[in-house]
């Protein structure tokens, strides 16, 4: 787990585009099924993503 | 929403904040995409009545929109790195700069063709970074190469990068290629000439377009007319490398006829290109034929095609998206498809000739995947702005604001800089048309302007801005050994490139006026 996030850190446009790229079907998927608890927690990894991104650059 | 300054002014402040931190804190495409994403977000919850379910329809409209853009930038990047490793690049720009001795053709060689030929095949800053050394090794200054590789393909950035830049225009618009093409064509047109002079200009000064002016003027409207006809006809992914192709075998012939007993050849040279340098390109120029103009083929292959419906999304205080499907995408005839079998074919023959090495392919990926990492996370977060700032009306109230400051008299002329203020700083023609527009359509729908006329004058005037980039101006520099000399060239290349848009800014205002 802190390996992962370790690489999460130190790479954070590569885990914002593999984000990018997956959290749109997971999102729409809920939102379609109305299971909106799901859909906002990829909203947040979406934002956390774009956080990361904008501090470590 | 009511119109007022206060409304205007914080529905330009995505723009604004996007346009400060790259420019003032010198932040990339993807860190200043990010940080802007977040903020629109917060602006549009804030003050727009944006909900968290108008924002993450919002995300994966955007994502859509992305996807059509970004397979084209990841097979077309794919496909250069290829042509790198195979040498063939390297191969024809030797040859080209082998032809002649007369300075003023060799800047139409490479300063204006072979830039404008690599632009319509990659871009990325490519065009600049690989003909300005062969300026230099031919006899140019640093600086003057520099400034002459980044102007001479200036007209060819909206059509170039197998046209990723038109086909955003299109994306974030949502109007028919076909349509947009017509006047985006003919702006391209006189802004390619212009550029032809300009390079004969840079080359030899007056001596220089004296001696090659009919060259130069047979070539630019070979351009223009080659370009024309294949965007018109929804071929825009090959119009720039097909139209250079053309121009540099016309003027190779043209040295090579003429210049027995005059100025364009100093010294006879046994010149050869190896066929295998242009495979991929012909294969390319090929396959998007075959697609496009046989009967039957494309139809049958636009049958496979993916779309997603989203519902009506409204704000909380009452501004209404309607239903419908998202952005369609015709996955086994879209140009990023083509392109990537032109690349494995190209591979396939490649390997066999010897030209690339075991593990070649793996080397290949990866450095596609390092080099678009930033420019896919700068489009994912810029189309992000571009569709949450629509569905929560900022883009309208901007236009709205902008049309009313400027009226119908002044705004066509004024069109083209927005566009090339928009590329400036964001270092991309693309970038730019996702920005601004949205705003340049509404804007001239609402002061009753032809759309696709101020849509053309926004890419035609982004693509010019694109090579006045400080990102790119440093990158070209960096390839002739410029260090620390970023600001003279920058210098130089905003004098011409500003006078190009001027120019086209001009034909905007006639072409309106009596359009």
């Amino acid at each position: 787990m802190i390996e992962i996030m370790k690489k999460i850190f130190s790479q954070p446009k590569l885990t914002a585009v593999t984000l990018d790229l997956i959290i749109p079907v997971l999102l729409y998927l809920s939102l379609m099924n109305e299971k909106y608890f799901a859909a906002w927690i990829c909203l947040g990894l979406i934002i956390a993503a774009r956080m990361l991104v904008a501090v470590k650059g | 929403m009511e119109i007022n300054f206060l409304n205007w002014l914080v529905s330009a402040l995505p723009i604004f904040i996007f346009l400060i931190l790259m420019l003032g804190f010198k932040w990339g495409g993807s860190r200043a995409g990010a940080l802007s994403w977040l903020i629109t977000a917060a602006i549009a919850f804030l003050f727009f009545g944006a909900n968290l379910e108008l924002i993450a329809f919002s995300y994966i409209k955007a994502f859509l929109l992305s996807m059509d853009v970004l397979l084209i930038i990841w097979t077309a990047l794919f496909l250069y790195i290829l042509t790198e490793e195979a040498g063939t690049v390297q191969a024809i720009g030797k040859w080209l700069s082998a032809i002649t001795k007369n300075i003023a053709v060799q800047g139409i060689f490479l300063g204006w063709l072979f830039p404008s030929f690599l632009q319509g095949m990659g871009g990325f800053g490519v065009p600049v970074a690989v003909a300005a050394p062969l300026l230099v090794s031919t006899g140019f200054n640093p600086i003057q190469a520099t400034v002459m590789a980044s102007v001479g393909h200036a007209w060819a950035v909206t059509f170039g990068s197998m046209a990723t830049s038109f086909q955003i225009l299109i994306a974030v618009t949502g109007l028919p290629g076909e349509i947009l093409a017509h006047a985006t064509s003919i702006l391209t047109g006189i802004s390619v000439l212009v550029t032809g002079f300009l390079v004969t200009y840079m080359a030899d000064k007056k001596r220089g377009i004296q001696s090659t002016w009919i060259l130069t003027t047979v070539l630019g409207l070979l351009l223009a007319a080659g370009m024309y006809f294949l965007s018109v006809r929804g071929l825009w992914i090959i119009s720039i490398t097909v139209s250079s192709l053309i121009a540099l075998v016309v003027s190779y012939f043209w040295v090579r006829i003429t210049g027995r007993n005059n100025v364009y050849t100093s010294e006879k040279r046994k010149l050869s290109l190896p066929f295998v340098a242009l495979l991929p390109y012909i294969i390319l120029v090929a396959i998007t034929l075959t697609v496009n103009l046989v009967p039957g083929i494309k139809e049958t292959l636009n049958l496979f095609d993916f779309s997603i419906y989203f519902p009506e999304l409204t704000t909380n205080i009452g501004d209404v998206t309607p239903a419908g499907p998202g952005r369609s995408i015709n996955y086994l005839s879209h140009p990023g498809e083509i392109i990537f079998l032109s690349a494995m074919i190209s591979f396939a023959i490649f390997r066999k000739a010897g030209r690339l090495k075991k593990g070649a392919l793996s080397k290949i990926i990866k450095e596609t995947a390092n080099r678009s990492l930033n420019t896919t996370l700068a489009i994912f977060s810029m189309v992000g702005i571009a569709v949450i700032m629509s569905h929560t009306k900022m883009t309208g109230i901007l236009s709205e604001g902008i049309s009313i400051a400027l009226g119908k008299s002044l705004f066509p002329l004024v069109s083209p800089f927005i566009g090339t203020l928009g590329a400036f700083i964001t270092g991309s023609n693309s970038n730019s048309n996702v920005l601004f527009a949205g705003l340049q359509m509404q804007t001239a729908e609402l002061l009753g302007l032809s759309v696709p006329i101020i849509l053309a004058a926004q890419t035609v005037g982004a693509g010019i801005g694109s090579i006045m980039a400080p990102a790119k101006v440093i990158l070209g520099c960096a390839t002739v050994g410029l260090n620390e000399q970023e600001g003279s060239v920058i210098g130089k290349i905003l004098s011409y490139g500003l006078l190009l848009v001027f120019i086209i800014g001009i034909c905007v205002l006639i072409w309106t006026r009596i359009e």
